[in-house]
């Protein structure tokens, strides 16, 4: 479903992602892992289309990106790290918009947006979305892309903004979406998350793919075959061996 | 006073960290110059259209007040509650979503000093409204022969007066002020003006032309009086020029009483909650429009909802109602509007891409190309402005018994909008990331804008002016370019070329616009 070779992005002098190779089938929460900056906001952006990578090739749903872009983003949804909305449009407006943007019938749509709004928890359609809080507005965006049944969804740290019911209810629909043969490709820092859901991890750190695998595999590269996904993390991500030293000379 | 001048050095220039040194030498240059350079451009055709008015004028008298003082107080009464409802709302609007206000309020900075600059940045797209007053109490001064270094300073006294009561009214206003109050009141003003000054030109020049009518002296006489009154500060100015110097001592103690409190206001403004009430929505019906579709629908829609949008709309058209039943004058008017609408128009295709910028990157994930994004941004207030524009043309035509030729400036105002419309989304393309996005009222540098407004008059000069004359008044064209066999070439080459060179112009860069990647960074 995606498949990534050789994914590289320089932002002028600075490697953002370095060679990333990735390959995510049908059906399957795939989930990426790394510290802060170190490259999964432009992956994404390139899986997704919103950014040409320096080099590499991004194949979706067996579509190139560089000759099918418009059409393997008429069929997938993002979820970006920011819900960035109009903030002149009501949330109402907002969905309409989506409707129209990808040709869908809104009548059609309307008991499934239904349910999801009331999933969500949210009523505030009537609302100017510049009047909406961040995880309100995050929970908005979620629906308009949700609604529309996206064969892949890429989401860049999804939980961070919601309320601890929203982050559940996310969940369990991410889980009920991949039964239904869709594909989730979604980056997280929370690691209980990634250890609860993602069937394969991927870890990038400064730019690279250091690691992946399901999380069984990822222990298998860490001393302690036991450890939790923090220590394997912070293991791979060498951050673990002075973590402690750090403490004591606060 | 400090501190406000720091706030507006960044906030004009935008981020200045990313400039070389010439480069900034240039701007400061152009950004002092062009505001200079464009507004008399803009006054020099109301300069010529009130300065032969008032000349007329001046020498009938009516109910104790000769005609020029009545106009021009009429005039300066309108243009100022014009103003007044214009601007009040948008600047009270203005601090709504204002994430940079916001960031302000965090600094050390006196809030009378967020405020002022807030008020600058208002002021700078409407800056048109400003000279509108500012040329005409001169001018009368001129064509009357009165002191006109005494006009000069009386009117910008006016105008800061004007600006205080303006920055009091808002923040009373402010306390309980919404969006949807905000357009209603600003609508309101401008229906009482056009009214009031509708009805009292077909008073004035009944009297003017036609000779004495018995039956409507008298209620000309409190027409009169109403504008040339002792309460009625617009007319001030003019009174000091008829040797009551009273008024001028008002005039500065006044401004100076008012500055000082409105500061001390904007001091105890709590900016923080300066927020919309929400309005507790009745399920609203949602308007089904068949002929726009996704980005139509959505940028018209945010058109309607930006409160500035929405006085740039309709500001032009007034003005054009009002200054041409008047003056009893056709083309200064209409081309006062057009000039007017072209530089809104580009102001507000700029402010509609500005829009996707604050969403940014999240446009790049839908399924569409960039034409598709770009061009709704063009047609949206193009469109708009050209019905605009029509409807005004054909108010005239059926007003003043114009041949239906005059028609032709239609299609042409509707290519000058396309090209406004264009350079507008080139700056905002280029300016992307200088331009600060948080603050509503802040669309391009002022130097820009400027820049914008030169230009565009410029073509409206050029495709509007010859044509016309050549069409409706070859004399006077004849007597401009002096060879009998200019005329022809300059009648209709002129126009022509330039509207081929605004097509030329449109297609290459709408092409750019269809190669250009949509994966910008
Ligand atoms: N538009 C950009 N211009 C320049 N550098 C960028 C840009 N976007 C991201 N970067 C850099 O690329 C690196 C990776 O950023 P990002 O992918 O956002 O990390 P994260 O994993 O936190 O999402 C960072 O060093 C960041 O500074
Ligand atoms: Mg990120």
């Amino acid at each position: 479903m995606i498949k990534a070779r050789n994914l590289t992005k320089k932002f002028g002098e600075v490697n953002a992602v370095t060679n990333v190779n990735l390959f995510v089938e049908k059906g399957e929460i795939y989930g990426f892992l790394g510290p802060n900056g170190a490259g999964k906001t432009t992956t994404i952006r390139m899986l997704t289309g919103s950014l040409k990578p320096t080099k590499g090739t991004v194949k979706i749903m067996g579509l190139d990106m560089e000759t099918h872009e418009i059409e393997i983003k008429k069929r997938i949804g993002v979820v970006p790290d920011e819900p960035r909305i109009y903030p002149y449009l009501k949330g109402k407006e907002f969905l309409d918009f989506i409707c129209d943007i990808y040709d869908l019938n809104k009548r059609q749509l309307s008991p499934r947006i239904d349910e999801l709004c009331s999933a969500f928890g949210v009523d505030y359609l009537e609302k100017i979305v510049s009047d909406m809080s961040h995880g309100m507005k995050q929970k908005l965006y979620l629906i308009s892309v949700l609604m529309r049944k996206p064969e892949v969804v890429f989401l860049d740290e999804p939980t961070v903004g919601l309320d601890a019911k929203s982050a559940k209810i996310l969940k369990l629909l991410l889980k009920k979406y991949i039964e239904d043969g869709c594909t989730v490709f979604m980056t997280t820092h929370v690691l209980e998350i990634a250890e609860k859901m993602c069937k394969r991890i991927g870890i990038i750190h400064l730019g690279q793919l250091i690691a992946e695998g399901t999380l069984d595999e990822l222990r298998e590269q860490t001393a302690d075959k036991k450890a939790s996904l923090e220590d394997v993390f912070l293991e791979l991500t060498s951050e673990g061996e002075n973590i402690e030293e750090i403490i004591k000379e606060l | 006073m400090k501190k406000f001048l720091i706030l507006l050095k960044y906030g004009l220039s935008g981020s200045s960290a990313a400039r070389t040194n010439s480069r900034r030498k240039r701007g400061k240059v152009s950004a002092t110059l062009m505001p200079i350079i464009a507004s008399t451009a803009f006054g020099i055709p109301m300069i010529l259209l009130f300065g032969r008015s008032f000349y007329l004028l001046k020498d009938v008298q009516i109910a104790g007040t000769d005609l020029a003082t009545f106009l021009v107080s009429m005039w300066s009464t309108v243009a100022g509650v014009l103003f007044l409802g214009a601007f009040v709302p948008s600047f009270v609007t203005s601090f709504l979503r204002n994430e940079e206000v916001l960031m302000l309020l965090t600094l050390p900075v006196k809030k009378s000093a967020i405020v002022l600059y807030q008020m600058v940045l208002t002021l700078m797209v409407q800056s048109i409204t400003v000279v509108m007053y500012l040329f005409t109490i001169p001018t009368y001064a001129v064509a009357t022969g009165k002191n006109f270094l005494l006009s000069v300073i009386s009117a910008l006294l006016v105008i800061l007066l004007v600006l205080c009561i303006s920055l009091i009214l808002s923040i009373f206003l402010g306390k309980w002020m919404n969006r949807s109050l905000a357009r209603r009141i600003s609508m309101i003003v401008y229906i009482i003006a056009i009214v009031l000054f509708l009805a009292a030109s077909q008073l004035l020049p009944r009297y003017a032309f036609e000779g004495v009518n018995l039956g409507s002296i008298e209620k000309l006489t409190e027409v009169v009086s109403l504008f040339t009154g002792a309460w009625n500060v617009f007319s001030w100015p003019v009174m000091v020029l008829q040797g009551e110097y009273l008024y001028l001592v008002l005039l500065i103690m006044a401004s100076a009483l008012l500055w000082v409190v409105s500061m001390q206001l904007a001091n105890n403004l709590d900016l923080g909650t300066f927020s919309e009430k929400v309005s507790t929505t009745k399920a609203q019906k949602i308007r089904k429009n068949l002929f726009l579709k996704g980005f139509y629908m959505k940028d018209a829609r945010i058109l309607l909802r930006i409160e500035q949008a929405v006085f740039m709309f309709i500001y032009p058209i007034a003005f054009a109602f009002i200054l041409g039943f008047s003056t009893k004058s056709f083309l200064m008017p209409v081309f006062l509007c057009l000039l007017i609408s072209t530089f809104y128009v580009s102001i507000l295709s700029a402010t509609l891409l500005k829009q996707e910028f604050l969403t940014w990157p999240v446009p790049l994930n839908f399924p569409v190309t960039s034409l598709q994004l770009i061009l709704p941004k063009i047609i949206v207030p193009t469109t708009l402005f050209s019905c605009a524009f029509l409807a005004v043309v054909l108010v005239f035509k059926i007003a003043f018994n114009l041949p239906f030729r005059i028609l032709w400036m239609v299609p042409v105002a509707f290519t000058l909008y396309s090209a406004a419309a264009m350079l507008g989304l080139k700056v905002m393309i280029k300016e992307r990331n200088r331009v600060d996005l948080s603050n509503p009222s802040k669309v391009m540098s002022t130097a820009n804008i400027f820049a914008i407004e030169g230009i565009v008059m410029a073509l409206a000069f050029a495709s509007i002016l010859p044509l016309q004359y050549y069409m409706f008044s070859r004399e006077s064209l004849l007597n401009f370019v002096k060879i009998e066999a200019l005329v022809p070439i300059v009648g209709i080459g002129v126009p022509t070329a330039v509207v081929i060179a605004i097509i030329i112009y449109l297609v290459r860069n709408i092409k750019k616009i269809a190669l250009q990647d949509t994966s910008i960074d």
